[in-house]
C-alpha cells in the first residue's frame, strides 16, 4: 500500500509539473502564439519538467548526483536533452536527415550511458554493440513515430503510447524492480495527461501534428526499458512493446485508410491492446508460484 | 670481547625483528565453510529480517604486538544474497537494492586498527557498496584460536555494526516504512592461517 501512496504522490508532483506547463498557454491564450494555435513546442519541455518533479518526489531528492551512480538515473538528465531537440523539431521543422541524426545521437547517449557499468563487468566490446544496436533499434522506432505524427493529427497515436509505458511499467514491476517500474507509470501518467490536453484541444481547432512529441517519451522508455533488462529481470516479451508502439501507423495503411473512422482509430489502438496485454499477461502467468504468501 | 660481541649481535636481531612487524603479524584466510556474513533488517517496523551473502571472501591479518600493522578485507558477491525467499532475493538483487548487475561486489578494506581491550580491536575502513564508498568503524572481537581438524592453525573472530544505507544510495522502502534505514551487519568467521 506504502508503494501506491509514493507512487500516487510522485504521479501528482509529476501531473502538476507537467501540468502547470501544458496548461499555461490554454490560460494565456492568444498571448503566446496566434489565436487559437496551440504551442507545441512547449510539449517535449513539459513532459520532461512533469517526470524531473516526479522523479525528485519519488527518491526525496533534488537531482540525483552528477554523474550518477546507477546508471539508470541517467534518465533525469538525458529527458531534458530529449525535451530541447523535440521542441525544437516542433517548433522549427528540421529536414528528415537531421531528425534521423539527431535521433541517432541521443538514443545512443542513452543507451550508452544506461549501459556504462557493462563496460566494466562485460567489456567494451558487449557495451558497444549493446548500445550502437539499441540506438538503431530506437532510432528506427523514433524515426516510424515521427512520420507517423507529422502525418498524423490524431490525439490516439499519444494513448497508445500511454498503454505503453503503463505495459512497461507493469512489465518492470514483474521484473523485480519497483524503483524502475514507478519511473515507467510516472511517464505513462503524463502522456495521459498530454492525451487528455490533445482531446480538449480537438473540440476547438485541428490540432495539426504531434511533431517532435516521441523524444522524450521514447528515449526515457527506451533507457527504463534496457536498464530493466540489463539491470532488474525485465522480460523479453517486452519486445511486443515494440509493434504495439508502431500500431498507429497502421492507419496509413491502404487498406484502413479507405475504411471509416472510427475503425481507422479503433482497430490500431485494440492491436496494441491485445499486444501488451500478451506481454503483460504471458508474464504474469509464466511468474514461479510465490512461496512468501504474497506479501515478501 | 666476544660476548660483546654477542651481545651485539642479540641486540641488533631483536631490532631488526622489532623494526619488521609483518614478520610479527599473522594472516588468516576466511574459511567461507566456518564463516558468515548476515544482515538485519527491520520490517514495517516490526520485526527483524535476516539475510546472508553466500559467497565472500577475504583476509584477516592480526598483528597482537603492533596492532597498528593489523588488517581486514573482505569482498562479498551481491548476487549471492540469500534470504531464504527466493523472489524476495530477486527483488533484492535489482536496481531496487544492491543492483547487483551493475555494482557484482561490496567490499571492506581497513585503513586503521586500534587495540580495544582483552581481543578487541576497533577497526575503521570504508565500505563499498551500491558503487559508493562510505567510511565505517566497527569493533572487532577474536573469539578464539587454535588448531583445526586437519592441523592447521585458526582463529575465530567477529563484529556486529550498524550502518544507515540510504547513505550508500539504497533508499527504496525508507520513507514508506516498509524497511528501516538501518541495517546491521554480523561478520562471523574462522580464518585459516597462511
Amino acid at each position: 500500500m506504502a508503494i501506491v501512496q509514493a507512487l500516487i504522490f510522485s504521479l501528482l508532483f509529476a501531473l502538476m509539473g507537467g501540468g502547470f506547463l501544458l496548461g499555461l498557454p490554454l490560460l494565456l491564450r492568444g498571448r503566446l502564439g496566434k489565436r487559437g494555435e496551440y504551442p507545441h513546442w512547449l510539449i517535449p519541455p513539459a513532459l520532461a519538467l512533469g517526470f524531473a518533479l516526479g522523479f525528485s518526489r519519488l527518491f526525496e531528492i533534488w537531482a540525483p548526483p552528477f554523474p550518477p551512480v546507477d546508471s539508470t538515473t541517467w534518465i533525469f538528465y538525458l529527458l531534458p536533452l530529449g525535451a530541447l531537440w523535440g521542441g525544437f523539431q516542433a517548433a522549427k521543422t528540421p529536414p528528415r536527415w537531421l531528425n534521423l541524426a539527431m535521433g541517432l545521437a541521443l538514443s545512443g547517449l542513452s543507451q550508452a550511458l544506461v549501459l556504462s557499468p557493462l563496460r566494466e563487468n562485460a567489456g567494451p566490446t558487449p557495451w558497444l554493440l549493446w548500445s550502437m544496436g539499441l540506438a538503431l533499434l530506437s532510432t528506427a522506432l523514433w524515426t516510424g513515430l515521427e512520420i507517423q505524427a507529422q502525418t498524423d493529427g490524431s490525439v490516439w497515436q499519444i494513448l497508445t503510447g500511454t498503454g505503453v509505458a503503463a505495459a512497461l511499467g507493469a512489465l518492470l514491476m514483474l521484473g523485480h524492480s519497483v524503483v524502475l517500474s514507478q519511473q515507467a507509470l510516472i511517464l505513462a501518467g503524463l502522456l495521459g495527461l498530454v492525451f487528455l490536453l490533445g482531446l480538449l484541444q480537438r473540440r476547438q481547432q485541428d490540432l495539426g501534428d504531434w511533431r517532435g512529441f516521441w523524444a522524450v517519451p521514447l528515449l526515457g522508455l527506451g533507457m527504463l526499458a534496457s536498464g530493466g533488462r540489463f539491470f532488474a529481470d525485465l522480460s523479453p516479451a517486452v519486445l511486443l512493446l515494440l509493434p504495439a508502439l508502431l500500431t498507429p501507423l497502421l492507419s496509413n495503411s491502404p487498406w484502413l485508410a479507405a475504411k471509416p473512422l472510427w475503425l481507422k482509430r479503433g482497430l490500431p489502438l485494440l492491436l496494441s491492446i491485445l499486444l501488451c496485454g500478451l506481454a503483460v499477461g504471458g508474464v504474469y502467468l509464466s511468474q514461479p508460484p510465490d512461496t512468501s504468501g504474497g506479501s515478501y | 670481547m666476544k660476548s660483546l660481541k654477542s651481545l651485539f649481535a642479540a641486540g641488533l636481531a631483536f631490532g631488526l625483528i622489532a623494526t619488521m612487524p609483518a614478520l610479527a603479524a599473522d594472516k588468516y584466510e576466511i574459511d567461507p565453510i566456518h564463516s558468515h556474513l548476515l544482515f538485519k533488517i527491520k520490517h514495517l517496523g516490526l520485526g527483524y529480517q535476516y539475510g546472508r551473502f553466500n559467497k565472500f571472501s577475504g583476509t584477516v591479518v592480526v598483528d597482537e604486538k603492533n596492532p597498528a600493522n593489523s588488517k581486514v578485507e573482505l569482498k562479498a558477491e551481491t548476487a549471492s544474497v540469500d534470504t531464504n525467499t527466493p523472489k524476495r532475493d530477486d527483488h533484492l538483487r535489482s536496481p531496487d537494492f544492491f543492483n547487483a548487475k551493475q555494482f557484482p561486489t561490496l567490499s571492506f578494506k581497513s585503513s586503521k586498527v586500534e587495540k580495544a581491550g582483552a581481543n578487541a580491536y576497533k577497526v575503521s575502513g570504508t565500505l563499498t557498496m551500491h558503487g559508493v564508498s562510505k567510511p565505517v568503524s566497527f569493533t572487532f572481537h577474536k573469539t578464539g584460536q587454535g588448531k583445526g581438524m586437519q592441523g592447521e592453525f585458526r582463529m575465530g573472530g567477529e563484529t556486529t555494526f550498524t550502518i544507515k544505507r540510504s547513505q550508500w544510495g539504497i533508499t527504496t522502502y525508507i520513507k514508506e516504512g516498509g524497511l528501516s534505514d538501518d541495517v546491521t551487519l554480523i561478520l562471523s568467521f574462522e580464518g585459516i592461517k597462511k
